[in-house]
């Protein structure tokens, strides 16, 4: 070129474009930048929130706690022998979909630690919720003063579906009575009684000052256990309580 | 469309957000329990209840699901915004407050409790609502300024 260090016109319009157009590529990459990063960082943020809030459920889920419950007397519903090293309580409600979920696992470790266990039943018939609780509950009883608490216990959870929504189910725990060939008449009699309602009630206020608010809740040695999963969990609470010194 | 531009979608994302720690917080809750015990409390009596779970998925999933796709939707328009996205939008509000409405119905009139956990979902989702309102009332008037020019 001629004017060597001069631009010409054209050049210089030129050039300027470039550099129009280099500035304005950068501030798309940016502008792309900062869309990624918007993105990166709420996915951060909703990531950390879920692995916080996990922890957050497990961490306060995971602890059993002493608690002062009454002790275990001549008017507890128990199975099993009386000063054993272990004492199971549980509190429950024959209308609770859980308990019922429960009622086998427990069958099962009564049998696999006969002779070694106390199991006490506690009515805690949840009244605010289940309208069936406290008739259940007194049908439990009524079995129990003929001695057959636990097979009734057993029939009421299996046919929980049956009953739970019925206005009146006193006729389908007769036929249970009929079945289990209790005493038809006097069952139906303490089904009824004022002395089954009391104890019923005071059940229930028994349980909720002991600050219950759940069934079933299983007291293990005076220690309120968090609801274990399945049989083997269970088992090994025991087996700890039986291995201790 | 600049993040200033659309303080209403912003303010979605944000609540939405807070939804979304709300109804996790169930879903983990629900999950972590295989057999979920029945309560005197309240607020159980609602999370226990026949309504907790839809085919048994946990109810509150589909709250987690809602709130994430607000925020996912909200995020779109902030970045890249396209008609679809702001429509799903205003979809997305009026179907989490009619269905907000329903469970609070459901507590109000079947269960006979209330659970507060619920109650702040039903929060979450009115504003979204409100919010969704505000940005359909200013687009509104942005196309009428357009047409008059």
């Amino acid at each position: 070129m001629e004017n060597d260090g001069r631009l010409t016109k054209a050049q210089k319009r030129e050039l300027r474009k470039m550099e129009w157009m280099q500035k304005a590529e950068g501030e798309k990459k940016q502008e792309q930048f900062k869309k990624i990063a918007m993105w990166a960082v709420a996915a951060a943020i909703v990531i950390l929130a879920i692995a916080g809030l996990a922890f957050l459920v497990n961490s306060s889920s995971t602890s059993s706690q002493s608690v002062n419950v009454a002790k275990v007397s001549d008017k507890d519903i128990t199975n099993g022998v009386k000063n054993a090293k272990v004492t199971l309580i549980e509190y429950a409600d024959f209308q609770c979909p859980a308990c019922a979920t429960y009622a086998p696992t427990v069958n099962q470790l009564l049998a696999a630690y006969e002779g070694k266990i106390l199991f006490v039943y506690r009515f805690f018939p949840l009244t605010g919720i289940h309208k069936n609780a406290i008739i259940s509950a007194q049908a439990g009883y009524a079995a129990h003063k003929q001695g057959r608490f636990f097979e009734m216990a057993e029939t009421l959870y299996d046919s929980q579906k049956d009953w739970e929504n019925l206005p009146d189910p006193t006729s389908n725990f007769i036929d249970y009575a009929k079945q289990l060939k209790l005493d038809v008449n006097k069952f139906q009699a303490d089904l009824n009684s004022q002395d089954t309602k009391n104890f019923i009630k005071d059940s229930e206020r028994q349980a909720i000052s002991e600050g219950m608010n759940s069934t079933p809740t299983f007291i293990l040695n005076n220690v309120k256990i968090k609801n274990p999963n399945g049989y083997g969990a269970f088992k090994k609470l025991i087996d700890d309580e039986l291995n201790k010194e | 469309m600049s993040l200033t531009k659309n303080k209403f979608i912003l303010y979605s994302a944000v609540v939405a957000f807070l939804g979304f720690l709300d109804a996790t917080y169930l879903t983990i809750l629900h999950l972590s329990e295989t057999i979920p015990p029945c309560n005197i409390g309240s607020c159980e009596a609602v999370l226990t209840s026949q309504f907790s779970t839809i085919f048994g998925i946990p109810l509150a999933l589909f709250g987690s699901g809602f709130y994430l796709s607000v925020i996912i939707v909200s995020l779109l328009l902030l970045t890249s915004f396209r008609r679809v996205f702001l429509l799903l939008f205003y979809a997305l509000a009026v179907w989490g407050f009619v269905f907000s409405l329903f469970l609070l119905s459901l507590q109000a009139f079947v269960i006979h409790a209330f659970c507060q956990y619920c109650l702040i979902s039903v929060a979450t989702s009115t504003g979204i609502f409100i919010l969704a309102i505000l940005q359909f009332r200013k687009n509104k008037l942005l196309t009428k300024e357009e047409n008059n020019r």
